[in-house]
């Protein structure tokens, strides 16, 4: 609404507004609010975008409304925009260094914090500090110390059961004449300053702190060698069990902290080229009494690789891998009935198209109701709390899911296209259903998945279903197109396709396949 | 005890290399203590895998007996029966789960005094400190159930006119009307009914039960979930194995397509290639076994047995053309469905689905499935109370009656515990959401509510605990839901406290630090 003649209004004086309302009986508008803008909009030639921005409920604008707002009212400001230059120039010369990070202010106004009784957040019990648990080392506070990425540690002795091995960070501790404090009491404690999150953090990666290193490579060494130096990965508290090498993790510790400056690729390759682990896992029966567990290292141990790496080893095996780093999860294929049993059927599924479909396994969108199936079937955990070492099962279901499921049914289709287009093979034996041209091309298959080179009689046996698998496809024309799917090769007869596909399948099936050896 | 599992020869063996199939550690362990010959007995040809007997024969080994082949089958089998803590009654579950909590005042707890007060305000100190999910307090009055309740069998259970046919069970019923729970939302009440505590990553019953007892169908999964309707809030949470490992977990039966997630060989192999195929993966596996030694090796020829077996098992399983014309009539599964509207259910169809699913239930314990997990959403009647239940009961009460009497009949129910249960109860409040005057549901209800279960060593005809005279409170033998687990922990032959698992430093358990057994239900 516009006045047709400018008002003015004296002190004191009183704008009344009147509204008729002449809908029905009843009033047509409810509660509703009435704005006021001095001046005529019009007369102020605004940008169109900034009249619809002005004409919006100030609660209704978004915050990129907003600020377009604010910084078309700081550009009528000559300082602003002064400053505003070398705000922008600064951030200019920056721009290739920054980017995003969220951040949570709590200095300012520390939040009180309730011990929930049973984990009930309606039942909040006394109040607690933030703080670190009285048995691991101690930081100070970012409050009594200003100076940045410095934390001293006030006690050093980690947790009791660590730290009565011969640790090198303990003894070079006493060297230094410092002892063990006794842990603080409850007033003590609440008259300490308040600690932030940058305690933690400062304290989590101290030099002085010889846990968090500890526990990084004991983890790293778990994933390469099946257990850890500390078998209990999860727990270094005093229920956990004793390192086997209690001097290498140590070493470990120290390499990757100190020397390698938290460099995980370096120190990754570190252990990676070590003779320890480059050996075989063979079995070895002289090993059997001597160290039924391998604590000891005297040979590698095979590993079922992660439901995630199952995938990818199947993708790549089949040159569908897309290898794109990074970016919004995606949905490989998945019966959309499944997603119907969320909640109130509330999130659907809808399979990702094109190279999408053939992400890494770690891209798969996990919705925590509905998990994608193929992930939990392979023991990937539900991503409902921590997970420091998963289980590794051995069920039907896993075999079902390697046979049949969809996406790797793709792959063998996709895995015998890659083998009856391969040139090298193709030119090596030109006769391509000899048994010669057979048994390159199933050699060549096994290089692919299994990463060594076939046995006569692993051949003898793969030709076999091969030669089985022919005489049904060539009988069967229909049965062959459906077995090829989306993957026919122009130069060859579908029944050829169809047949290595079913073989190759069985590669892709075998225990050493997703097996880490 | 006639168990499955008391037939092998050599229990003890038989466990060890369940868990050496589980964890390569305890193999190294059994290794030690046990010659290669011996492994290969009871790893191998148990399958009648042609490979490994191959190298038993090579290395001048004899045949296996009879009882090293029993053993065998357990020994690669992950899910392989192991023995309870003490001798119990129960073998089975068949967890009948009413999503969104039915209302008890209309089925199980009649409150004459309630249909007095019948749009009388609650006092306010009753209300004071409770949280409701949508009720406002200031104007919510009594609402008095409609049902009529009558006494049935020679114990004189009281059901309401809903139930009629779950009714003539009476005398095979223990029901509870001093339930509570900690929640009062669905998700976090659900995982509590489930699994003990309101936290998702934990393991739910079912998967503690597999977990500790193995399961003694050889070709299907140890835990399985049946779905009618639409989903529950709770989603895949309420049959996850949590942090035990997931093998345990429940796997869906699916009411479309295959019944199993990828049961079907590919379109276009067919059943000769298949087996071929497999028998190679067979021989090559088995080679590597004989290069590595690795008991993985061996579950894993094992787990593609057992899913070959799966293949057949699971379609003979949902092919009820094998079942009588008397029984398919007595499930109800081609009853025509109410003209109830009811607009909360999953749409047409459910009457069938669901009585189909109670069928299955018996076919699945009859081949030896531990748990049977039913799920049927939604019982959350906030509104139209009267005609949402008739319409749910309408569908549940025939064919849940008629399995009590077939497993009775086929002298299952004894060792096959049925519940039929939703997460809470709901309030003799009515449901007067945004003030609306009109109520006609109830809302939510944690602090006392009612479900019943039957069979597996459980006192028949027992009505237990009390509540007061509107329903509010419990005046008797409150039970919490810790307690009820416990308490059918214990008919299956578990003490709640030591069925445990490692997890984040604690040994957890099904009860979480509670948990009290109720000896007054076991007979």
């Amino acid at each position: 609404m516009r006045t047709r003649k400018p008002l003015s209004l004296a002190d004191g004086e009183h704008l009344q507004i009147v509204l008729d309302q002449q809908y029905g009986g009843s009033h047509f508008f409810g509660r509703f609010k009435l704005r006021g803008l001095t001046g005529n909009a019009r007369e102020l030639h605004l940008p169109p975008e900034i009249v619809t921005a002005l004409k919006m409920y100030p609660e209704k604008r978004v915050a990129a409304t907003r600020t377009l707002l604010f910084n078309h009212y700081s550009a009528q400001d000559g300082q602003t925009v002064k400053l505003q230059a070398e705000i922008d120039a600064t951030l200019q010369q920056y721009k290739a260094e920054m980017m995003p990070v969220r951040m949570i202010n709590t200095a300012l106004n520390p939040r009180k914090s309730h011990r929930f009784d049973r984990g009930d957040f309606l039942s909040p019990a006394e109040e607690v500090k933030p703080g670190l648990l009285h048995v691991v080392p101690k930081a100070e506070s970012s409050q009594a110390n200003k100076k940045p990425g410095v934390a001293k540690l006030s006690r050093v002795e980690a947790g009791q059961k660590l730290s009565t091995m011969p640790v090198r960070f303990v003894a070079a501790e006493k060297r230094e004449g410092k002892s063990a404090k006794p842990a603080p009491s409850a007033e003590t404690e609440s008259a300490e300053p308040h600690n932030s999150r940058l305690d933690l953090a400062r304290w989590l990666v101290s030099v002085e702190n010889p846990l968090t290193p500890r526990v990084v490579v004991n983890q790293i060494w778990y994933r390469l060698f099946g257990a850890g130096i500390v078998r209990s990965v999860g727990d270094f508290g005093a229920r956990g069990e004793l390192p086997s090498h209690p001097e290498l993790l140590d070493w470990l510790a120290a390499t990757y902290q100190r020397d390698l400056k938290w460099g995980t690729k370096a120190f990754l390759k570190t252990i990676l080229m070590s003779a320890t682990y480059r050996q075989a896992s063979t079995h070895r029966p002289e090993l059997v009494e001597i160290d039924p567990l391998n604590t000891l290292l005297a040979r590698q141990n095979r590993l079922r690789v992660e439901g995630e790496v199952v995938r990818d080893l199947v993708l790549d095996s089949a040159g569908l891998l897309n290898p794109k780093v990074g970016g919004p999860s995606v949905f490989p294929p998945m019966p959309p009935e499944l997603a119907k049993l969320s909640y109130a059927n509330s999130f659907s599924w809808t399979d990702s198209k094109g190279d999408d479909r053939y992400r890494r396994g770690m891209y798969t969108f996990f919705k925590r109701t509905i998990p994608h199936p193929t992930l939990m079937t392979f023991d990937c955990p539900d991503a409902n709390v921590t997970c420091v070492n998963r289980t590794v099962s051995n069920t039907p279901l896993q075999a079902l899911t390697l046979l049949n499921n969809e996406s790797f049914v793709e792959a063998s289709q996709s895995l015998a296209k890659r083998l009856l287009t391969d040139d090298e093979i193709g030119k090596a034996n030109a006769a391509a259903k000899s048994q010669a041209g057979d048994n390159a091309r199933l050699a060549a298959a096994l290089q692919i998945c299994l990463a060594r080179k076939a046995r006569t009689d692993e051949l003898d046996r793969l030709d076999n279903l091969l030669e089985n698998a022919r005489e049904f496809y060539q009988d069967h024309p229909e049965e062959a197109e459906q077995m090829i799917g989306r993957f026919a090769v122009p130069t060859v007869p579908n029944a050829e396709a169809a047949a290595w596909t079913a073989t190759l399948r069985v590669l892709l099936n075998l225990d050493e396949f997703i097996t880490r050896e | 005890m006639p168990h499955a599992f008391d037939k092998h020869d050599c229990p003890q063996d038989a466990r060890m290399f369940a868990e050496l199939a589980r964890d390569p550690q305890t193999y190294a362990a059994a290794a030690q203590a046990q010659s290669r010959r011996h492994f290969l007995g009871q790893a191998g040809y148990g399958l009648g895998m042609a490979a490994l007997a191959d190298l038993l024969a090579r290395d001048g080994y004899a045949k296996p007996t009879k009882a090293d082949d029993d053993a065998g089958a357990s020994a690669v089998n992950p899910l392989a029966p192991k023995p309870p803590h003490f001798a119990g009654k129960a073998k089975k579950c068949i967890f009948i789960f009413l999503e969104g909590a039915p209302s008890q005042i209309d089925l199980y707890d009649p409150k004459p005094k309630l249909v007095e007060l019948h749009g009388k305000p609650l006092p306010e100190s009753m209300t004071k400190n409770v949280r409701f999910a949508f009720i406002k307090k200031e104007t919510a009055v009594l609402l008095g159930s409609k049902r009529k309740f009558t006494k049935h069998g020679e114990s004189g259970m009281e059901f309401s006119d809903l139930m009629p046919h779950i009714a003539t069970c009476a005398d095979d019923i223990l029901k509870v009307r001093s339930m509570h729970t900690d929640q009062f939302n669905h998700h976090p009440a659900q995982l509590t009914l489930l699994a003990g505590r309101p936290f998702f990553g934990i393991p739910t019953m079912g998967a503690w039960l597999t977990y500790g007892l193995g399961s003694e169908s050889q070709d299907l999964p140890g835990y399985v979930v049946l779905s009618a309707g639409r989903g529950t809030s709770g989603g895949a949470s309420l049959w996850a194995s949590g942090f035990l490992p997931s093998m345990y977990a429940g796997v869906m039966f699916r009411n479309q397509g295959d019944p199993v997630l990828n049961l079907s060989n590919p379109a276009g192999l067919p059943p000769e290639l298949q087996r071929l195929g497999l028998d190679v993966a067979r021989d090559l596996n088995g080679e590597r076994f004989e290069q590595m030694h690795d008991p993985e090796i061996a579950s894993r020829i094992a787990s593609y047995e057992l899913a070959f077996r799966m293949q057949s098992a699971a379609p003979e399983l949902i092919d009820l053309s094998d079942e009588t014309q008397e029984t398919i009539d007595a499930y109800g599964i081609n009853r025509k469905e109410t003209d109830i509207k009811a607009s909360r259910g999953g749409g047409p169809g459910q009457y069938k689905q669901f009585a189909t699913n109670c069928l299955l239930a018996r076919r699945l314990v009859e081949r030896g499935v531990r748990f049977v997990s039913l799920f049927h959403a939604s019982w959350d009647h906030h509104s139209n109370l009267d005609n949402e239940l008739t319409h749910n009961c309408g569908m549940a009460d025939q064919p849940v009656a008629a399995l009590l009497k077939d497993l009775k009949q086929r002298g299952l129910l004894d060792e096959t515990l049925v519940v039929f249960a939703g997460e809470f109860g709901r309030t003799p409040l009515g449901e007067n959401r945004g003030g609306n005057p009109n109520a006609t549901g109830r809302d939510h209800h944690p602090f006392a509510f009612s479900l019943w279960m039957a069979g597996g060593g459980l006192k028949g005809g027992l009505t237990y605990g009390a509540t007061d005279e509107i329903g509010w409170s419990i005046t008797e033998k409150p039970v919490h839901v810790n307690d009820f687990h416990a308490t059918l922990l214990q008919l299956f032959g578990i003490d709640h406290l030591k069925l445990t698992h490692r997890h984040q430093g604690l040994d957890a358990r099904l009860t979480g630090v509670a948990g009290k057994v109720i000896k007054d239900w076991i007979a």
